[in-house]
């Protein structure tokens, strides 16, 4: 049977108090939590109130709103918040700070030298990961760079991957000189010989 | 600097790049709705269309009006024009195939016969959609008699709405509808169909900008959304911004769908998908 909704109160403007809503990010109750992340939209002040809660708030859809929150403020001092929680939850955290970051590539792309020459093995990993997705005209150029310069090998295979990803792979020289780097790892010959096989290129 | 000349009655202005950019950034902020650069020319036409109806002769003038009109009439118009509304009845009715056979019969496996099933059409343009998942529900789903089944249409556009509650249609827009369902459900009126009284009255139409916070807390225990084809609209940050207010907006388990091109995996994590007679819809969990 079809009934008409019934005339809905026009909701009250809620109340907004800074201070009580970035206590609010920490209240047991996650729909709380969720509405504090929500209300404190566009307040630039508290942008580390939530990258913090963000690091350790179990709930998805809390969290949801943390990045929502966070990716509509982007901002350099954002992008290098994200970047100092990556490690510090599980992947679906590790997940959601590099969406985040590729959300606001201007912002986040100045970070990545910093990071791909961080002696924490964790931070070069997500500085690859992000430019293997972000969508910005360095983030070839800084791949390339990984091929030449980085220690870790698996790090290294993922810039590879992160390369072909690009709409204009153009990195054969720089593969060649990355398989003459790991002469001895079997998985990075077979990778670099099979890639530039399908480039046409010889080797 | 902004040209402008006379020819006749009507004003032609040939917008600066930075004025299209102000332009630009305050709609978006006030409704979410960006604009790719291949849309520019149309924007502009219809911005022109405005300046010449409030006799503003420069960019700087309509811009002033548009900012600091207080009730909002002017941006309203604005809205009406840049919106695309073109629907049908029975448009994508896979959909509502899904509805009555899967989601209607999960959601009353839960619930006490007499109890309120919220179905909200969003964006429902002139009530096409509203309206054929009326009909679908009453023609197709067996126990809709035992629940107080609430369907709302919510658009950001005031003249569409208008239209939706009138409930005037074409031949061209009930062309998919079968001639018994027309007459079932519709009487002529001239050329056109008019929407049976019974419907007409039982469908609530409300105006919603969907990312206005306090405007969607109206809307509350949902159980099923239909959004299709709207949040294309939107860029990256506006559309996290919606699909977390339309999550609000739901009861826990309710369902959404979107267009056919449309897919929440790509948009948000928030929700699971699940699959209907052929179709892909959204869940919102039980407990997040």
């Amino acid at each position: 049977m079809l009934v008409k909704r019934s005339e809905s109160a026009e909701p009250a403007v809620p109340h907004f108090d800074e201070k009580t809503s970035v206590r609010d990010l920490d209240d047991a109750d996650p729909a709380l939590r969720r509405h504090a992340a929500q209300a404190l939209r566009g307040v630039t002040a508290v942008v580390d109130d939530l990258c913090r809660r963000l690091a350790v708030e179990p709930e998805r859809d809390v969290r949801a709103a943390l990045l929502s929150n966070l990716i509509g403020q982007k901002s350099a001092e954002v992008a290098d918040l994200l970047a100092s929680i990556f490690d510090k939850g599980d992947a679906a955290l590790r997940n959601e700070v590099m969406e985040a970051l590729w959300s606001m590539p201007e912002e986040s792309i100045d970070k990545m030298p910093v990071l791909l020459a961080s002696p924490d093995r964790k931070q070069r990993l997500l500085a690859v990961n992000v430019l293997s997705e972000i969508p910005h005209p360095h983030a070839v150029e800084l791949l390339e760079q990984v091929l030449l310069s980085e220690p870790d090998v698996n790090i290294c295979l993922g810039a590879v991957d992160g390369l072909t990803h690009t709409d204009d792979f153009r990195s054969a020289g720089r593969l060649a000189q990355f398989a003459a780097r790991f002469p001895e790892v079997d998985q990075v010959q077979f990778v670099v010989r099979s890639l530039l096989r399908s480039l046409g290129e010889p080797r | 600097m902004m040209s402008a000349e006379r020819a006749g009655a009507a004003v032609f202005h040939d917008f600066t790049p930075d004025e299209y950019t102000r332009f630009y950034e305050f709609f978006y902020q006030k409704t979410g709705i960006s604009f790719n650069e291949k849309k520019a020319y149309f924007v502009k036409r219809r911005l022109q269309e405005r300046m010449s109806v409030r006799e503003a002769t420069s960019f700087r003038d309509y811009f002033a009006m548009l900012r600091f009109d207080l009730n909002g009439v002017e941006l309203q118009q604005l809205v009406n024009l840049l919106t695309v509304n073109e629907t049908y009845f029975l448009r994508e009715d896979y959909q509502f195939d899904a509805l009555v056979q899967g989601i209607l019969p999960e959601i009353a496996k839960e619930r006490t016969p007499g109890r309120v099933i919220r179905i909200w059409s969003m964006p429902c343009s002139t009530g096409e959609e509203p309206y054929s998942i009326a009909i679908h529900i009453l023609e197709n789903w067996r126990r809709s008699d035992e629940f107080a089944i609430e369907i709302c249409g919510s658009d950001i556009d005031s003249v569409v709405l208008a239209k939706a509650r009138e409930g005037r249609y074409s031949a061209r827009s009930v062309q998919r509808v079968s001639p018994a369902l027309r007459r079932k459900y519709f009487r002529p009126a001239g050329e056109d169909f008019q929407i049976c009284d019974e419907l007409r009255e039982s469908i609530d139409f409300s105006a919603i900008n969907l990312i206005d916070r306090i405007a969607m807390a109206r809307m509350r225990d949902v159980d099923v959304v239909f959004c299709r084809n709207l949040l294309i609209y939107f860029d990256d940050v506006s559309r996290r911004e919606a699909v977390e207010l339309i999550y609000e907006s739901m009861a826990p388990g309710g369902f959404i769908c979107l267009g056919h091109s449309e897919s929440m995996s790509r948009m948000s994590s928030l929700f699971r998908p699940r699959k209907f007679a052929g179709t892909i819809v959204y869940q919102k969990p039980q407990r997040p």
